[in-house]
């Protein structure tokens, strides 16, 4: 069994598969963690619902997660798919939280996605703290222990 | 709570990239929400975690060394809880021998890439789905 932080870790997770989002959504919060969340336009909740009433909120587009972001300080992991709604993909969303500050640039990211693209993965891997997961390699399971692992070892290391 | 959809949730298993992102999008405006695999092992995973997964549509050339004929074998076993689960290939590897095979393994229905559009695919699988439910 593993131990339960004195603190709950909060993490945002970005993911624009709906059902594949509330499973990720079920066991990152049955392993610990506090999911926040919110959802495109097309959705039916405005954020402050969202906030209020959800325990798990997604991000479905890039514009809606960094309304989100400025208005939370407390992220402390970002689970992150490569291809989302909209035009615009993960490495976009990097590079704004990158920019946006220095709260942002120690959050760890974990990306996870189908694409297997070389360079896709290397830009992500230049943008700084991240960790890169190929979906079809990983069950979700094994994925949230790693990230365990990497949060209680970050942790014991600060 | 957790945001919830009244929409069917429909396993792709596809590979190419370009050609995910059409599916996709003609399966959304069909209704579906879409959840990607590009592997037999992650569409079996899948599976394993997605309970509201109600239907799939299969490729049969993948990577590695499984082909689509390998996921309906797993998943049609004996005993197994999809039995029932709908299944839908869509696949331009027409051969008698593989078509035969889905179909006796229990494939819902097969479609020929080449002879359908992929709305039109996607339309009939909506359709069908609506139309067991009655």
């Amino acid at each position: 069994m593993k131990k339960q932080p004195t603190k709950k870790k909060t993490i945002l997770v970005v993911e624009d598969e709906r059902a594949l989002l509330n499973v990720v959504n079920d066991k990152l919060e049955k392993s610990g963690f506090n999911v926040i969340s919110a959802r495109s336009v097309d959705e039916v909740f405005s954020g402050a619902t969202n906030k209020e009433d959800l325990g798990g909120l997604s991000i479905r587009t890039i514009y809606k997660a960094l309304d989100y972001l400025d208005d939370l300080r407390d992220i402390d992991a970002i689970w992150l798919d490569h291809n989302l709604l909209g035009k615009e993909n993960g490495v976009d969303l990097v590079i704004k939280l990158r920019a946006n500050g220095k709260q942002w640039q120690k959050i760890p990211i974990f990306v996870i996605s189908n694409t297997e693209n070389p360079e896709t993965i290397q830009s992500y891997l230049d943008l700084g703290k991240s960790k890169y997961y190929v979906k079809s390699n990983h069950r979700l399971d094994e994925i949230i222990d790693d990230i365990n692992l990497f949060l209680d070892d970050a942790n014991n290391k600060s | 709570m957790k945001p919830t959809s009244t929409n069917r949730t429909i396993l792709l298993i596809e590979d190419e990239r370009p050609l995910v992102s059409v599916i996709k999008a003609k399966l959304i405006n069909a209704g579906f929400d879409v959840v990607t695999a590009r592997t037999i092992d992650q569409g079996l995973g899948y599976m394993e975690d997605i309970e509201a997964i109600e239907a799939v549509w299969l490729d049969h050339y993948l990577p590695g060394n499984k082909t689509g004929l390998d996921f309906i074998a797993t998943l049609k076993a004996p005993g197994s809880k999809w039995v029932n689960a709908p299944v839908f290939v869509v696949s331009n590897t027409a051969s008698d021998a593989n078509l035969r095979t889905y179909l006796r393994l229990g494939v819902t229905k097969y479609f020929v890439k080449a002879e359908h559009r992929l709305d039109e695919i996607s339309n009939d699988i909506k359709t069908f789905l609506d139309s067991e439910q009655e």
